[in-house]
């Protein structure tokens, strides 16, 4: 983005100001520093601001010093220590440890992007044996927190390898002593009430797909023994009533589902939301068809453009703020992260919003096989019959799998720094990239974020929420404040000494 | 960037019948590694060969023979000359950025690996660490599958010796 | 393949030797490959092609060639 005209280049006083990016927004420009701070100035602010010519006591003078713009005036060991806390994540290993328990599903999701096989095929579970040792590396990971995140195929066709992972993990942690916990994403076919008692007893967070109202949902995520959206839902009502009957808090605890937007949902976000709504979720996480398995070869009778997918996600949104204010309190998951980056000045660790990105760092991907993945899309490309992310086996040692040149090759390549385009965005300092799909879908770790769809959709989101906080209607910056507002799921942190 | 160094390839030439096309681009307009760096995005979809036309009165110029490997109608094999010409582009900045903030670009990273790793570097970690900057991003071999494949079919019984 | 025979030029200036001798071993089952000097140029003689084979063995070779160069200059830098 260029200077206004207003602005001769040779005026411009680069050595006053803290380097600095910015965007036309509303009318006014965004400019925003890589401290994560961000003001919105006039032409003739702006003009001002490039000249350095702000003088002490001028209310635009104490606003650019609130934002760090001012080189001379920055707190230098300040600045350093919130740089180093919202950066956290770069003074440990991966949390996140996605174990693929089987590649067996009873669905014939459209967009799966899993290599799914049929449920008799047995011999694509994992192991108890692999999942100990996958579960051993896990632990030896230098972060403070393991989330062990149960995925398929279908994860409850591999029950008895679940409940080992689940004892054994707690057993090694009565040791270890880190922030625990366990997650299930799964289509809950297989659930009953035996599981659910041992799920709820060990502390497992549910999540699972809804992809709207049952005509839509049962049209893409095909069950051959009944309707799938029925199944979801009335699991979903149950589990939610067990939590409530447990003690816990009906606002936080609930169980977590996703959508994925496909082509026919594009019309329809209200009936998206609303089922949502309907039944008793109080986050909607609006996700993109991604580029991976049978997403890839469905794109075209599922898939759409980033223009139709940005479109359908503003309406959505705008619906979403239309029931909040009609007393609904319900929020869209990918707004509240890069809100919480922009107006809460925290930093989620949501893996595809940061840089570098979560590729082995970050997550790692356990397959059935013992196979080790940068990541949950890393093992999707591998579905696909690249094994470009394979990073190793649980046979190698830790070190080796943080070490090896293609860890460095991934976590280099998922810098903003070493993007063009990125390292010149005014989003840099909230923004990320996810190197798997650069490689899908343009051919190398780097790929050009000039014409990539992620940067697209990122910068679409950016620029949409943006522009709402440059208008700043109150009753919205009401709504975003608790949108914002972190609260710790701690029910489902294992207690540190669980045996 | 020059702007010399935003100069696109010219197509040569645009064979629709065997799904082939040659790009030309004066030598001196891009680093050698750009353009490998561009090529090596295309060789596992199409088939590529460079060459080098000396120039007799005029400057040289590299000329880029691509081939698909499965048939390309004529709006794909200029969509693919397209791109070829974004990729260079691309490469060309991209090399500039990494170059300009290198050091802080080495920086984080050495700090991710050992935080990751906690603190345990192997030796000649550093001495490596410019592994990553270059065109070629991929330490496996994209070539490799295409080998196996060809192999696996060979060691089939019954296949031809 | 059609054309059992076939010779490709690749030039010395953007081909290292070494990289169309390592990629002609990994094709030396199913071709012969014999490498000359030819002015600016590599001249690959390809012969013996097998007929067999899926896929066209001349054109993957100049791939491997490509991408073996490429491996090898990143190498040096």
């Amino acid at each position: 983005m260029s200077l206004p005209a207003s602005v001769p280049l040779h005026k411009v006083k680069a050595e006053a100001l803290v380097p600095f990016n910015h965007r036309r927004i509303g009318g006014r420009w965004l400019v925003s520093n890589d401290l994560g701070d961000h003001v919105f100035l006039t032409d003739a602010e702006f003009t001002t601001f490039v000249q350095a010519e702000t003088r002490p006591g001028d209310p635009l003078h104490e606003r650019l010093v609130a934002g760090n713009f001012l080189a001379g005036t920055v707190d230098v060991q300040t600045q350093a220590a919130r740089w180093r806390k919202k950066k956290q994540y770069l003074f440990y290993g991966p949390t996140l440890h996605a174990f693929v328990l089987t590649h067996r599903c009873n669905h014939g999701c459209q967009y799966c992007h899993s290599s799914i096989v049929g449920m008799e095929r047995t011999d694509t579970d994992m192991s108890i044996e692999t999942a100990e040792r996958a579960v051993d590396l896990a632990f030896q990971t230098t972060s403070p927190g393991v989330t062990i995140e149960f995925q398929g195929g279908e994860p409850l066709a591999n029950w008895e390898v679940l409940q080992h992972v689940v004892e054994y993990a707690r057993q090694k942690n009565a040791l270890a002593g880190k922030a625990l916990s366990f997650s299930l994403v799964t289509n809950l076919s297989l659930m009953d009430d035996d599981k659910l008692d041992y799920l709820l007893d060990r502390k497992v967070q549910l999540c699972t797909s809804l992809d709207g109202p049952a005509d839509l949902h049962d049209k893409i995520r095909i069950y051959k023994n009944g309707s799938s959206h029925e199944l979801v839902v009335g699991w979903m009502k149950k589990i939610n009533d067990r939590y409530k009957a447990m003690g816990l808090d009906p606002n936080l605890y609930r169980v977590e589902a996703l959508p994925t937007i496909t082509r026919p949902a594009l019309g329809r976000w209200r009936d998206v939301v609303d089922t949502y709504v309907s039944v008793g979720c109080r986050a909607v996480f609006l996700r993109k068809l991604d580029p991976f398995g049978f997403a890839a070869r469905s794109a075209k009778t599922l898939g759409y453009s980033m223009d139709d997918f940005v479109q359908f996600y503003i309406n959505a949104v705008e619906y979403i703020l239309e029931l909040n204010k009609q007393g609904t309190q319900v929020m869209e998951r990918h707004a509240a992260i890069m809100l919480s980056k922009i107006l809460a000045d925290e930093e989620p660790n949501y893996l595809d919003l940061r840089t570098p990105g979560g590729a082995c760092i970050g997550q790692i991907g356990y397959a059935p096989d013992g196979s080790i993945y940068s990541s949950d899309e890393g093992r999707f490309v591998a579905a696909m019959g690249d094994d470009m992310f394979k990073v190793g086996t649980v046979m190698d040692t830790y070190d080796r799998l943080m070490t090896n040149a293609q860890t460095r090759a991934l976590v280099m390549a998922g810098l903003n720094d070493g993007q063009p385009d990125c390292v010149s965005c005014v989003y840099k300092p909230w923004c990320g990239q996810q190197v798997e799909y650069n490689y899908k879908t343009q051919g190398s770790l780097h790929g050009r974020m000039r014409d990539s769809v992620w940067c697209k959709k990122h910068k679409s989101i950016f620029d949409y929420l943006m522009a709402k906080l440059e208008r700043a209607d109150p009753e919205e910056m009401r709504i975003f404040e608790r949108w914002t507002t972190h609260r710790v799921l701690d029910h489902f942190l294992q207690e540190r000494s669980a045996l | 960037m020059t702007a010399q160094e935003t100069q696109t390839p010219t197509v040569e030439r645009l064979d629709d019948a065997h799904s082939r096309v040659t790009l030309a681009l004066e030598i001196g307009l891009y680093p050698i590694d750009v353009l490998y760096g561009a090529a090596y995005i295309f060789i596992d979809r199409a088939y590529v060969l460079l060459d080098k036309d000396e120039g007799v009165g005029r400057p040289g110029r590299y000329l880029v023979h691509l081939r698909g490997k499965n048939p390309m109608s004529h709006e794909q094999l200029l969509a693919l000359c397209g791109e070829f010409g974004n990729e260079l582009l691309s490469q060309a900045l991209r090399r500039k950025v990494v170059k300009q903030n290198q050091k802080i670009i080495e920086e984080i990273t050495t700090q991710a690996i050992a935080g990751a790793a906690g603190g345990t570097l192997p030796t000649d970690f550093l001495a490596n660490q410019d592994d990553g900057l270059d065109f070629l991003d991929d330490p496996l071999g994209i070539a490799v599958p295409w080998e196996e494949k060809f192999k696996k079919k060979k060691d089939e019984p019954g296949a031809a010796p | 393949m059609s054309n059992p025979n076939q010779t490709v030029l690749l030039h010395r200036a953007l081909y290292m030797q070494q990289a169309i001798k390592q990629a002609a071993e990994t094709f030396a089952d199913f071709a012969s490959f014999a490498i000359s000097r030819q002015g600016a140029h590599y001249a690959v003689a390809i012969s013996d092609i097998d007929a067999e084979a899926d896929g066209d063995v001349v054109a993957e070779f100049c791939n491997f060639a490509l991408y073996n160069t490429m491996q090898r200059k990143r190498k040096k830098i």
